[in-house]
């Protein structure tokens, strides 16, 4: 870790510490805006690290987005954190200032743009942010583009964490007038996924720490039959499987993370997602077990990682859509026998 | 809570060089006959030419000082050669156990006598180990051992029994963990001693025990009255458990503790290759996600064992999940392929199969068993 990310990694913990409560992810579910913490995050120049001075980021690069990350996963922050950090990297892509306002973005291979009033499907708290960067299809052109909200009303929806997931009606916009990059298809499609793909494990990774943490805590602390729950070796074989989980999680990530910075990431990105995908399950499940019934109330703060835990595992590729993404190319492109591609150092073989 | 992050290792590209080097060889050995691919070869493929072939490379002992017969050579680099030889299923199970630990033993607590007569022995791949610690009512609950070493003029007289040692047939010594002074219920750890025992030494009597296969791995190992030399001392007396358990970082977090189905993997994945079944690949890839991360996390044990970091936990998080995954390898593979699975068959991937599955119920249970390991971890994060 660079002394920047250090410095970095510091501040988020502080800042998410003392503003994130669980009073606020459940005001936030309720449709309330956290501004005060939003504004903090501003004010640190939290949410524009990873682009540069001159378009009024903070600097820094990439991999200091996905630690801040992580840590927005620890404290389930329920603020567009990782949508503004991603959007605005693929807007600095195309030099355009950063804003400091929340935005979000959203991906659409599968239609086009060609009037004046559409619907965009499932936007990451569309409700809440003042644009949307587009990547998709405009007038049969592949497009990055911005959308501004104050066009469109919103129809409510959320993903399992209760993380707003909105539907946006857009009408009366000029699609010519907006701000608009060309851009390759295929390029863009695999930046967009690389990087939200990464941000979301970086965030799985950070919630499944917290999940283990809290874990190791109620297991000291609840007592049955005359002693801590944590004393019954059913229970410590539980803890240890959180514990090896978020370890092999952590190695994944950090591999991936590394091969993203050296700017060679190829398959470790599907390898990485996948494996994260599947702890996030396996973790929310024995976190539950051991916590018993107390897990089960919205009182208690472990389903706000929870659910965290089983929408992110969704998002930008479940396992089986990797899976069977990987395979694919490894079928068609492919010349190297298994054990070559793991220990390939050289990437570049397999083209996900 | 313990910051569970490892380090992050990118092999150079020397290393790179240096794993093609050991990559073209052990292929042309492959092609040549000069050994089959076998799962599980680190414990059941013995081949002492083999072994003495490795030798010749310089590939045993390969971080050890040059004037003891080692090339001075990194972990990362003993990494190298030691998954390149189980990912082809070569038969390395008669060197293993001496350049895993009892090598490295001898480095730490060894006299300079014993690495002087030892270490060039094994690193030339002429001289082996075996591990004596079990015992017939000592599993999992080794500090409960009762072979005694008495002290005698010049030396120590051994009795007891040793079990499920595996290779004493083939090994010249055992590294045996013996008690030298009578248990103390205060400290159960304390009194015990490690001894090079010589396996041909008199009073030594060797019994096969039949693996379930019918192969001959494993053996009782009686001893009465065995003399033991002063000089076949290891470390300090009084000091054997201590010393045993820095060798089981060694023993738990290798790759050894991944690839033991590695050689069944990698054909059912050529064939459903071959197949273009993309369902089948995809579920195949999704174990190697796993293993791909479970490497990462071995070579950054690796990595902090050279540094002389503390890695027990994280050691133990590497056996507890890669010996899982091995099993789950042939659970998985048997569903994807259309196998008849034999030891004696013909078919390459029926034989893989058939030794994956009939030896994997051990990997969770050699070198401590997974409910032990998982104590261990779990004792290790409440303390916290
Ligand atoms: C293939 C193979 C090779 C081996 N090679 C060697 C060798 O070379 N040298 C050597 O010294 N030993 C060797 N062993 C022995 C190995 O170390 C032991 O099998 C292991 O330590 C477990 O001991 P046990 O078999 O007596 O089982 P036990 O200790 O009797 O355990 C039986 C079951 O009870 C469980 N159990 C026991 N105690 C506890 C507890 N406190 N909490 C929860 N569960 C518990 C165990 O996990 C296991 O599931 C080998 C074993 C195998 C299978």
């Amino acid at each position: 870790m660079s002394e920047m990310q250090e410095y970095i990694v510091d501040a988020t913990n502080k800042i998410l510490k003392k503003h994130v409560t669980k009073e606020l992810v459940d005001a936030s579910e309720k449709g309330e805006w956290s501004d005060q913490l939003w504004d903090v995050l501003v004010e640190s120049g939290l949410v524009s690290v990873g682009i540069e001075e001159g378009l009024g980021g903070t600097g820094g690069d990439a991999t200091d987005g996905f630690a801040i990350l992580r840590l927005a996963g620890k404290y389930a922050a329920p603020v567009p954190i990782f949508e503004t950090i991603i959007a605005g990297w693929l807007l600095a892509d195309h030099k355009v200032e950063t804003t400091y306002e929340p935005i979000s973005f959203s991906m659409n291979i599968e239609s086009d743009l060609n009037s004046n009033d559409f619907v965009l499907k499932q936007v990451p708290w569309g409700r809440h942010v003042k644009k949307v960067v587009y990547i998709g299809e405009i007038n049969g052109a592949f497009k990055i583009a911005i959308l501004p909200t104050d066009h469109a009303t919103v129809k409510l929806n959320q993903n399992l964490a209760g993380e707003p997931l909105d539907e946006l009606h857009f009408s009366g916009i000029e699609l010519e007038k907006i701000t608009q990059f060309d851009v390759d298809q295929q390029d863009t499609f695999n930046r967009v996924m690389t990087l939200a793909a990464l941000g979301k494990s970086a965030m799985m990774a950070g919630a499944m720490e917290q999940v283990l943490d809290m874990s190791v805590f109620y297991a000291g602390e609840r007592q049955q039959f005359g002693r801590p729950i944590g004393k019954f070796q059913a229970v410590q074989h539980h803890l240890s499987a959180l514990t090896a989980e978020t370890a092999v999680v952590l190695a994944a990530l950090n591999y991936a993370i590394v091969a993203f910075q050296e700017g060679t990431i190829k398959e470790e990105l599907p390898l990485a997602k996948m494996k994260i995908s599947e702890s996030a399950g396996k973790v929310a499940g024995i976190a539950h077990q051991l916590h018993g019934a107390i897990g089960m109330t919205h009182e208690h703060q472990l389903h706000q990682l929870s659910r965290r835990l089983w929408a992110w595992r969704e998002d930008y590729g479940n396992e089986s859509y990797w899976a069977k993404k990987l395979a694919k190319t490894y079928i068609e492109n492919n010349d190297l026998t298994l054990w070559e591609f793991i220990t390939n150092e050289k990437r570049g073989n397999v083209n996900v | 809570m313990k910051n569970l992050d490892l380090p992050v290792v990118s092999f150079t590209a020397e290393q790179n060089k240096f794993r093609k080097e050991v990559r073209d060889f052990l292929q042309k050995e492959l092609n040549s006959g000069s050994f089959i691919s076998h799962a599980d070869s680190w414990m059941s493929g013995y081949s002492s030419e083999f072994s003495k072939k490795l030798g010749q490379q310089g590939w045993i002992g390969l971080t050890w000082p040059k004037k003891y017969g080692g090339q001075e050579r990194s972990a990362l680099d003993r990494y190298i050669v030691t998954e390149e030889l189980l990912a082809i299923g070569a038969p390395v199970a008669s060197h293993w156990f001496a350049d895993r630990q009892s090598g490295p033993l001898f480095l730490k607590f060894g006299t300079e006598e014993q690495r002087k007569f030892f270490l060039p022995k094994i690193a030339k791949g002429e001289c082996y180990f075996s591990i004596g610690l079990s015992e017939p009512n000592s599993g999992s609950d080794l500090a409960s051992i009762k072979t005694k070493a008495e002290k005698v003029d010049g030396g120590w007289l051994v009795n007891g029994m040793k079990t499920w040692t595996s290779g004493a047939h083939h090994s010249h010594y055992a590294i045996t963990l013996c008690r030298t002074s009578p248990p103390d219920e205060k400290n159960r750890h304390a009194g015990m001693s490690q001894f090079v025992l010589d396996l041909s030494a008199e009073g030594v009597t060797i019994q096969p025990i039949q693996f379930l296969t019918g192969e001959h791995h494993f053996n009782e190992v009686f001893l009465d009255n065995v003399f033991v030399p002063d000089e076949h001392v290891v470390g300090e007396i009084g000091n054997g458990w201590k010393q045993g358990m820095e060798e089981l970082a060694y023993e738990r977090s290798g790759p050894e503790r991944i690839l033991s189905t590695f050689p069944l993997l990698q054909e059912a994945v050529e064939y459903l290759k071959e197949q273009k079944d993309i369902n089948g690949l995809a579920q195949a890839l999704q174990l190697v996600s796993r293993m791909w991360s479970l490497r990462n996390m071995s070579i950054g044990v690796a990595q902090m064992l050279e540094k002389g970091e503390d890695v027990s936990l994280t050691a133990s998080l590497v056996k507890d999940l890669g010996t899982i995954f091995e099993q789950t390898v042939a659970e998985t593979v048997r569903l994807l392929i259309d196998s008849t699975p034999s030891v004696t068959s013909s078919k390459l991937i029926d034989r893989l199969m058939a030794e994956s599955v009939l030896h994997g119920p051990g990997f969770t249970l050699r070198g401590g068993t997974t409910e032990i390991l998982r104590g261990i971890v779990a004792k290790g994060v409440l303390a916290k």
